[in-house]
């Protein structure tokens, strides 16, 4: 108990650090001490330090924290629901149906200007947002119509990743007869990124994972339960059927939400249940749901920071890094569990 | 006593698109009463966990009904069934990260409230059901540290703090060493005596269940079940019937298998109980026949014993010999007896 104690102690503080680096660091030097005052709602030396810090550094570190700890949620309930290791937020088919729903809306888009003549800047953020949203809540909704009629979760599982597969077919035919100016926000928003949401954005994410979270942390029970399988689940006298559904649901708003506003955020959901997992040495989901949502706000910080490349003007797609980072984690689960699973 | 679960007319298997893909058994009337073990035999295949599977409302039936304390279970709901039966199914589970103590604290999940949070009754419970199984001083070790029949222990206990009035066990022995067959069967027949917990499983260890069963549910090749005492099954050829096969048969006097071989020789044996009670299965096992008439027998055996110690004096018309162990006895009468001279 104790040892549990201390790395969720351990975890609170490398968040709040985390979170103060990130306002911290960027191309403007700021010293700490300001930051610190602007938050507390001192008068800063210089007024554009305010503007940086609280309309941009502070909206992107709270978007990389729900954001964090939205897929890391998604990602624990989505294994333990699947029993599969490698089952993450993406598995169902959300992220290819949000890219989906972009692709569309981009080539609607195109189609239109072309046939009008009219030859408009771009598309709108947020029309990209509700365009993502549309796409991965329509592909959320066919897989829990389909959870309700397929008994077998590994059935529902491959349905999903295949599923996912054929819409990235469809993303990839309408990217091929796109021509490339025109695909540049798609891209943009493919490449995955923290920093374009704003307090607006803001607005709507953090209800969405809110609710997703609520949901997920009320199934808790459940949720355990299903560690052995689905029959001892029924034997405890669980509605399987039910809470799959609200599984599902949970994972949608959480996963489609993130995915929305900060592109297919890789790996971040599969990696930390993992890590959180070996950390404690438990699969109990109520150590295991706080555990991932500081680990995985943790880590989407870090991500972001990296992505940002302090101290050059570059910056790199946030889905490189977070797969980069990723990879690793998800190789070395494989490893392990083949040396205590496979070997009975 | 009461009847804790009665089947009236009950088929299963399997359906597919609503069509009956393969029906196992048919026609079952079967009750199971309160404290008492039974165990559930029958050759692979005959369909076991189905019907371990369709008691415990995992899986419907074809046809017909089942009543848990004269009401239907079909109008039981799912948390109330879930503190009547509980179940250990076949299969280690693969669960990664958990201790003993946790894994046996999810038997309460039907009696804790929204977060699973565990009161003193709760613990008390998980206490007592890991006391009950031997398993108390691995409470804090982590699962897949454990044997292979430490680990069933384990599933049991977390079967009993479910507070069960049914236990249905699929396979509880199988991949167990003899020492945990032992053990566990043990464990599950004081559960049965003291708690009056009925336990229902299903078994391939014949000469162990035999024994410390109540009654026998012997499920035929046919999909029927044959249901009573092991005695009564010994006796009226029951067992005979559904495991007899060339190359051996089933001796109703002890209720063992006997390997038949070629007959090598008729030997009367003659000493000490016990000596003669192995000497005699050593011979059958080679391919003696045991007589009683002296005037049939080829091969004359007397067991004498000295303390502890045993020893066997053959005569037969062209040999005798005195030898301190079975396996010595048996490898004179192979060898030197299949000479010519004989």
């Amino acid at each position: 108990m104790n040892r549990n104690l201390t790395i969720f102690v351990l975890l609170g503080f490398s968040l709040l650090s985390l979170f103060l680096l990130t306002l911290f660091l960027g191309s403007v030097h700021i010293p700490l001490g300001e930051i610190v005052g602007i938050l507390i709602g001192n008068e800063p030396t210089r007024s554009v330090w305010e503007k940086i810090v609280l309309e941009l550094r502070l909206p992107a570190a709270f978007t990389a924290i729900l954001a964090g700890l939205a897929l890391s949620i998604s990602g624990l309930q989505m294994q333990t629901l699947f029993r599969n290791p490698l089952a993450g937020p993406y598995v169902l088919g959300i992220s290819s149906g949000a890219s989906l729903g972009v692709a569309i809306l981009i080539l609607a888009t195109v189609t239109l200007q072309t046939l009008s003549g009219f030859n408009s800047t771009g598309i709108s953020p947020l029309a990209i947002v509700i365009a993502a949203t549309l796409g991965a809540s329509s592909v959320m909704l066919l897989i829990t119509f389909l959870a309700m009629k397929v008994k077998s979760t590994l059935t529902l599982l491959i349905v999903g990743v295949m599923f996912g597969y054929a819409v990235s077919g469809l993303v990839g035919i309408l990217i091929y007869f796109s021509k490339p100016d025109d695909i540049q926000a798609y891209l943009l928003w493919s490449f995955g990124s923290f920093r374009g949401t704003g307090w607006r954005e803001l607005k709507i994410l953090l209800p969405c994972i809110l609710i997703g979270a609520i949901y997920s942390i009320a199934r808790l029970k459940s949720l355990n339960a299903m560690l052995l399988g689905d029959d001892y689940a029924t034997s405890l006298g669980q509605n399987l059927k039910r809470t799959r559904f609200e599984i599902l649901v949970s994972t949608a708003l959480l996963a489609g939400s993130v995915t929305a506003f900060c592109g297919p955020v890789a790996f971040i959901g599969i990696a930390i249940p993992h890590l959180c997992r070996a950390l404690f040495r438990q699969s109990d989901h109520s150590v295991l749901i706080p555990a991932v949502m500081l680990a995985g706000s943790s880590m989407a910080l870090i991500a972001n920071i990296i992505a940002g490349m302090p101290g050059s003007d570059y910056a790199l797609p946030l889905n490189a890094v977070t797969s980069i980072f990723g990879a690793p984690v998800i190789i070395w689960v494989v490893i392990r569990q083949h040396r205590s699973l496979d070997t009975p | 006593m009461s009847s804790g679960l009665k089947t009236r007319d009950l088929t299963i298997g399997y359906r597919r698109a609503g069509k009956i893909l393969k029906a196992v058994g048919r026609d079952l009337n079967l009750f199971l009463k309160s404290g008492e073990l039974v165990a559930l035999l029958g050759p692979n295949g005959s369909g076991k966990s189905t019907l371990l599977r369709t008691l415990a409302r995992l899986q419907k039936p074809l046809s017909g009904t089942i009543s848990l304390f004269d009401k239907p279970i079909n109008q039981i709901s799912a948390a109330e069934l879930s503190r009547i039966i509980s179940v250990v199914l076949t299969g280690k589970p693969a669960v990664n990260f958990m201790s003993v103590y946790k894994m046996v604290s999810l038997g309460r999940i039907p009696y804790t409230g929204r977060w699973g949070g565990l009161d003193s009754t709760d613990k008390r419970e998980i206490e007592w059901s890991l006391k009950a199984m031997n398993v108390w001083q691995f409470r804090n070790r982590q699962l897949d540290e454990l044997s292979d029949g430490e680990k069933q222990k384990v599933m049991i206990s977390r079967a009993l703090a479910q507070k069960p009035r049914i236990m249905i066990l699929d396979e509880p022995t199988a991949f167990l060493d003899i020492n945990h067959k032992h053990e566990t069967l043990r464990l599950l027949r004081d559960l049965a005596f003291d708690q009056k917990i009925t336990i229902l499983l299903s078994s391939h260890d014949f000469d162990i269940v035999t024994r410390i069963a109540d009654r026998i549910w012997m499920m035929n090749r046919n999909g029927t079940i044959q249901s009573g005492a092991p005695e009564d099954l010994f006796l009226s050829g029951g067992f005979e019937s559904v495991f007899g096969k060339k190359g051996f048969r089933f001796d109703p006097k002890t209720g063992t298998f006997i390997f038949e071989t070629a007959r090598c020789g008729k030997v009367r044996l003659t000493g000490d109980e016990t000596g003669r009670y192995w000497t005699e299965r050593a011979l059958q096992r080679s391919g003696f026949q045991i007589v009683v008439e002296p005037d049939e027998a080829e091969i004359r055996i007397e067991v004498g014993q000295k303390g502890t110690l045993f020893s066997w004096q053959v005569k037969t018309t062209t040999h005798q010999g005195e030898f301190d162990s079975i396996y010595r006895l048996l490898e004179f009468l192979t060898e030197k007896l299949k000479t010519p001279a004989v």
